[in-house]
């Protein structure tokens, strides 16, 4: 980074530019290659590459990774099969110092190659199956010292092994599910996986264990590879596909076992511990829809709902910029900016009312006791209070223009938790009786 | 009364009564004839931002007879879209409030054009009907807008005064706003206005108007965009993004993937050369001045063009954003985006760009399912016939 440049000023040229230039330049920084003293600028870089996701280089780091791609996380969530993305680097340097100078130079070279055909896909699993041969071959020779790794991190590294060790079938099973979120595997992705699972080569058949954490990690709905692993006898022996669905069954408990250990606010925030419950009641009650429940599902969607229960309020708003609302208070007429008044509690009520509704009905489907529902009760006999209070005052209402905003603002705030939490016919009603008394 | 615009028949009755097979060529023509293709953007309609998920994207036009009538795209999972009266939406789905409130401004206002939308739309969100998250939104949106004029007009004044040969210093441009302050500015516009053969108070009062004009696209210049050309910025990027995604998944629906791109990239193109145009426009401020009331004209009618451009581009891009971070499954997300793609009106463009939204069009309605022609994305009678005359064919076997 420049000395004449701040940070906040290159992001801002760097988001203004058109998005052909920013590719171009996101190439050059490229060709500069993993360097530390192009790191800042490649962060700046990478938060507008997350939108728009161009081809990026192979590079031999990344080739190496793509076989544990899945398990990689940016931040720790208290789930330990999983690797921080940080660590990357650091595995790829340690392969790097194993490798014979001359296997790497061949690997580099071929790299090149393979960088102006991005599309030759045959041509990368190819170097691919050589690089992860290698590399899980010069990572099992590094000794973990019980001093110095503790068992979780041994684990940790056993996976990376693992994964290299049948890294083709870990990068194919990987490229045969779509993009982002997905609930489960269609029927491609079946096929794909059995074809994977047959061909796996005699001594790494314990391996499938690996694939079977990827598809815990990847599908929303894991659960239902239990159900299509059961109906697979034409193509799996039974004593495989038993060995597999306790091996997925296992992974799926322990997973989620982990991410409800973790729901703890004081580490996360109520914002982020909201949006992971939320997702792992999904999927608990998608476990419990197939039918493949456990007592130890049971007993993590009961201690997920206790954990909802004692966080005293379900909010998940940051707190508005005060600065902000000042300038924008000041750059818009009162008719625009009368909501203002009330935004800071209206939308802290509002975030509370939807977490409560959307986490109790989820709770409600899993059947276990629900303590959102008091709170609900509680939320509703909050707003109806200031109902009562708000249609009191919208009858004295003076003419004047900027106070009628203000009430109006105030009031339809109040209508539209209304509609959260009895629906619309209610609110409707509510705002024409309220514009009726503002009407005089 | 709603009015089902989906192609229907596949074969025509002759004079007898009996059912003649349809040629290729007559399914083609009347694909055209039937099918949702508007070629202007007055029938296309503006999107009007319901809350309600089945009326997302929903848009309102007016009919033969100038009253309110709103398209709603693949509604209820029909391949064609859905018109009917404005005013018979409650009758169709429960609205939200907002929806209901909003159904009634644009009524009494009767907007059809996007800038006329969104502004009935961002009054009525700032009052929270719509959720505090909603009325944040539309008040940044507004502010925002309010920012870019002042830094619009500041630039406009600091270029024309440099045009006349003046020079504005750092401690006029803090009191600017001042009437001192403003009055200083205007003696100092002298240069310009004998140039541009008008007084400096007109040229002050036209850069003011030209601001407020300005607000929801900026000036290049500018290092924060307006709204209109970031819009413009992410759409183009949102094109690389979903063909990228379409070129390297193994989603089904990698196809949609590319016709959004397609699209995208195409309405991006016509809107850069209007946003292109506009800036041409304002690069040479005294000419502009010297030719106001044709200046302003034109630039009222690219702004325009741009807005209708671009309308509908907003929540694609939120759909995909959304997909991005995982907060929404991507292949619904595609889905989605494929149901209520924004493809510009061919009669809009000049020749070549109307034949490429001929083609786009095409594409739209080919996405072939079960039973549909591949060329017109028809219903086929005869292939939807051939496994009901197989069935009752193996039917007869079994007697």
């Amino acid at each position: 980074m420049t000395g004449l440049v701040s940070a906040e000023e290159l992001e801002q040229r760097l988001f203004t530019l058109q998005p052909r230039q920013f590719l171009e330049l996101y190439r050059l920084y490229e060709k500069l290659g993993n360097k530390a003293n192009v790191q800042p600028e490649m962060q700046i870089l990478r938060r507008r590459l997350v939108r728009m996701r161009p081809v990026r280089a192979l590079t031999l780091s990344r080739l190496l990774c793509q076989p544990f791609e899945e398990f990689l996380v940016n931040e720790a969530t208290g789930d330990t099969g999983l690797i921080m993305r940080r660590s990357c680097t650091a595995i790829a340097r340690l392969v790097r110092r194993k490798l014979a100078p001359e296997l790497l130079r061949r690997f580099e070279q071929r790299l090149l190659h393979l960088n102006q055909r991005p599309e030759d896909r045959a041509g990368q699993i190819l170097l691919g199956r050589e690089v992860w041969k290698a590399a899980a071959a010069a990572l099992a020779e590094v000794r973990c010292g019980p001093a110095r790794s503790p068992e979780d991190l041994r684990r940790r590294f056993g996976l990376i092994t693992g994964c290299l060790e049948i890294g083709e079938a870990m990068v194919s099973l990987s490229r045969g599910i779509p993009e982002g979120r997905v609930d489960t595997l269609d029927d491609s992705g079946r096929k794909l996986l059995v074809k994977l699972l047959r061909g796996l080569p005699h001594d790494r058949t314990g391996h499938a264990r690996y694939l079977m954490a990827m598809l815990t990690r990847r599908l929303e709905n894991p659960a239902s590879v239990i159900q299509m692993l059961a109906r697979e006898d034409r193509n799996l022996p039974g004593a495989t596909r038993q060995n597999l669905i306790r091996v997925i069954r296992g992974e799926i408990e322990s997973s989620i076992g982990a991410s409800a250990a973790a729901l703890l606010v004081g580490e996360a925030g109520t914002g982020e511990s909201v949006r992971r419950a939320e997702r792992l009641l999904d999927r608990l009650g998608q476990i419990k829809a197939s039918g493949t429940a456990t007592p130890k599902t049971d007993r993590a969607a009961r201690d997920i709902a206790d954990t909802l229960g004692s966080i005293e309020r379900l909010i998940s708003v940051e707190t508005l910029q005060q600065d902000r609302q000042e300038q924008i208070r000041q750059l818009l007429p009162t008719e625009l900016s009368a909501g203002l008044e009330h935004a800071e509690t209206y939308r802290e009520l509002e975030s509370e009312i939807d977490n409560v509704i959307r986490l109790g009905d989820r709770i409600d489907t899993l059947g276990v006791d629900n303590p959102l529902r008091q709170r609900r009760d509680r939320l509703r006999r909050d707003i109806d209070g200031r109902r009562a209070e708000m249609m009191r005052r919208l009858a004295d209402t003076p003419a004047d223009p900027e106070m009628q905003a203000r009430a109006r603002a105030g009031f339809y705030g109040l209508v539209r938790m209304v509609e959260m939490l009895d629906g619309p016919k209610a609110a409707e009603n509510m705002r024409r009786d309220g514009d009726r008394l503002l009407a005089g | 009364m709603a009015t089902e615009l989906k192609a229907s028949a596949a074969a025509v009755q002759d004079g007898t009564g009996t059912l003649a097979p349809v040629t290729a060529a007559q399914k083609a023509a009347h694909a055209r004839r039937s099918h949702y293709e508007p070629s202007t953007f007055l029938e296309r309609g503006t999107v009007i931002p319901f809350t309600t998920r089945a009326l997302a994207q929903c848009r309102v036009r007016l009919d033969d007879r100038e009253r309110l009538e709103v398209v709603l795209p693949g509604f209820s999972g029909s391949k064609g879209v859905y018109v009917t009266a404005f005013t018979s939406l409650p009758e169709i789905t429960t609205l939200s409030v907002h929806d209901r409130t909003l159904t009634e401004i644009v009524a009494t206002e009767k907007v059809v054009t996007p800038t006329g939308i969104r502004r009935c739309w961002l009054e009525l969100a700032t009052t929270g009907i719509g959720g505090q998250g909603l009325a944040e939104q539309a008040r940044e949106e507004l502010a925002r807008a309010a920012e870019v004029q002042v830094s619009t007009r500041i630039m406009l004044l600091l270029d024309t005064v440099r045009r006349g040969g003046g020079e504005i210093g750092q401690e006029l441009i803090a009191t600017m706003a001042s009437t001192e302050g403003r009055s200083q500015v205007r003696t100092m516009l002298g240069g310009a206005a004998s140039r541009a053969g008008i007084d400096a108070v007109a040229i002050d009062q036209h850069i003011e108007d030209l601001a407020e004009l300005l607000g929801t696209l900026g000036l290049r210049s500018l290092p924060e965009p307006g709204r209109l050309r970031h819009l413009h910025t992410r759409m183009q990027e949102f094109s690389h993004a979903i063909d990228n995604w379409g070129r390297t998944t193994v989603s089904d629906l990698a196809h949609i993937g590319r016709f959004a791109a397609m699209s995208a990239d195409h309405s991006a193109g016509i809107a850069g050369r209007a946003i292109a145009e506009v800036d041409r426009i304002l690069a040479d401020p005294i000419r502009l001045m010297a030719r106001w009331d044709s200046s302003q004209k034109n630039l009222r009618g690219y702004l325009l063009r741009i807005a209708w451009l671009l309308d509908g581009w907003d929540y694609v891009l939120r759909i995909w954003d959304d997909a991005v971070a995982e907060r929404m499954a991507i292949d619904v997300a595609v889905k989605e985006i494929g149901r209520i793609i924004p493809i510009v009106p061919a009669r809009e463009v000049d020749a070549d760009a109307g034949r490429r939204s001929v083609e786009l069009f095409r594409e739209y309605r080919s996405r072939v399912r079960v039973f549909e022609d591949w060329l017109s994305g028809e219903l086929d009678e005869d292939m939807r016939a051939r496994p009901e005359s197989q069935t009752a064919g193996q039917g007869e076997e079994h007697r």
